[in-house]
């Protein structure tokens, strides 16, 4: 069973084409589930592991107590054996895949450097083509050497067909255009509008805010808040807690000014 | 910028004007206190930090960002200060007036 479960799934004959690998037995699905269950089993623990010391730190007294909080480091790097552990286990299966992006989030979070760049360097050698590379797209500056990140995104970008990665893509192109180009050119409104268009309900492959959310928000500017457009109305709280709308001073020259006293 | 604020608000207050403070400072009880300090007494927003609502929904990106509006509502200027603000202004209210 044990090497059963290296064989990936699907095979790539030599020719080219895909060849299925002989129907596995139920034991096989088992461990499969098995696997899926542990990854699971870990997720759930990790957010209430989260969860509990957010909690810690909202209700610390004062800063000190705050520094104090946040000098533990927090739980994550607790899972990091976990995962790897999981990866192991379920090698060349996505819950494999899924437990290295774990892996390389939490090492990039923690400054775990060498775990990040080892679930890195495995996920390019054994997933390429798995969904779970955008979050390769995403991380690989931050967990590559210098001279093979230009490599590898590349790798990804031509054998990789999968959406969440056509997503990543078109988000880092979005950004590689805005660096050079700035914000006010075609190119840049056409990407955002693909990306709210084609990748609308997807979401990043760290945090929960999705490609459809991101978009919108950019676009939203673009389209409204520019001079010759009627200011979009909006509803605020003063600091005696009076509810107060931009349309109340409709028949004034109003300005608007977003400041802070710092 | 606060006390030419504080002085075009005071110079125009018989007119139709009105200067609406988004702050992200913090709290309510955070801006009470510097909006008593700084003697500011035209209406605010409290957003609680610069990743509040409306300084998001408006992708503010940096501080301070201006937007003058017209009496119909439409922007008409963005980012201006000092004596080009204020000239704008003074624009805008002799055109609300004439109409």
């Amino acid at each position: 069973m044990l090497v059963l479960g290296l064989l990936p799934a699907v095979a790539l004959a030599q020719d080219g084409t895909e060849k299925k690998e002989p129907q596995a037995p139920a034991k096989e699905s088992v461990g499969q589930d098995a696997h899926a269950k542990k990854l699971a089993d870990i997720d759930k623990r990790l957010g209430e592991a989260r969860k509990k010391f957010e909690e810690r730190f909202a209700a610390a007294a004062n800063n000190e107590e705050r520094k104090k909080i946040q000098a533990e480091g927090g739980p994550d790097k607790a899972f990091i054996g976990e995962y790897q552990a999981l990866a192991r286990d379920a090698k060349g299966t996505e819950v494999g895949a899924k437990a290295l992006s774990q892996v390389l989030v939490l090492g990039v979070m923690v400054a775990d450097a060498a775990s990040a760049k080892a679930a890195a360097k495995t996920l390019m050698a054994e997933h390429l083509e798995s969904p779970e590379m955008a979050l390769m797209v995403f991380a690989a500056p931050q967990v590559l050497g210098k001279g093979e990140v230009a490599q590898a995104l590349e790798s990804i970008r031509s054998n990789n067909k999968t959406k969440p990665v056509a997503a990543a893509f078109v988000f880092m192109d979005l950004q590689a255009l805005t660096r050079t180009k700035g914000e006010d050119t075609p190119e840049l409104r056409a990407l955002y509008q693909r990306l709210a268009k084609e990748f609308r309900d997807m979401r990043f492959p760290v945090g929960e805010q999705t490609y459809g959310e991101f978009a919108d928000a950019w676009l939203f500017v673009k389209e409204n808040l520019v001079v010759g457009k009627v200011a979009p109305g909006f509803e605020a709280v003063d600091e005696n807690g009076v509810k107060w709308k931009l349309e109340d001073y409709r028949g004034k020259v109003v300005v608007i000014d977003f400041w802070g006293d710092w | 910028m606060i006390p030419h604020e504080r002085a075009l608000v005071e110079r125009l207050k018989n007119e139709p004007f009105a200067l609406l403070g988004i702050n992200s400072d913090g709290d309510a009880k955070k801006v009470r206190e510097i909006l008593e300090k700084r003697k500011i007494t035209w209406r605010q927003a409290i957003e609680g930090s610069t990743s509040g609502p409306l300084p998001t929904k408006w992708g503010v990106k940096s501080w301070p960002t201006i937007y003058v509006l017209d009496a119909k509502g439409v922007i008409r200027h963005k980012d201006l200060k000092g004596e080009a603000l204020e000239n704008a202004i003074v624009k805008l209210i002799a055109e609300a007036k004439a109409k």
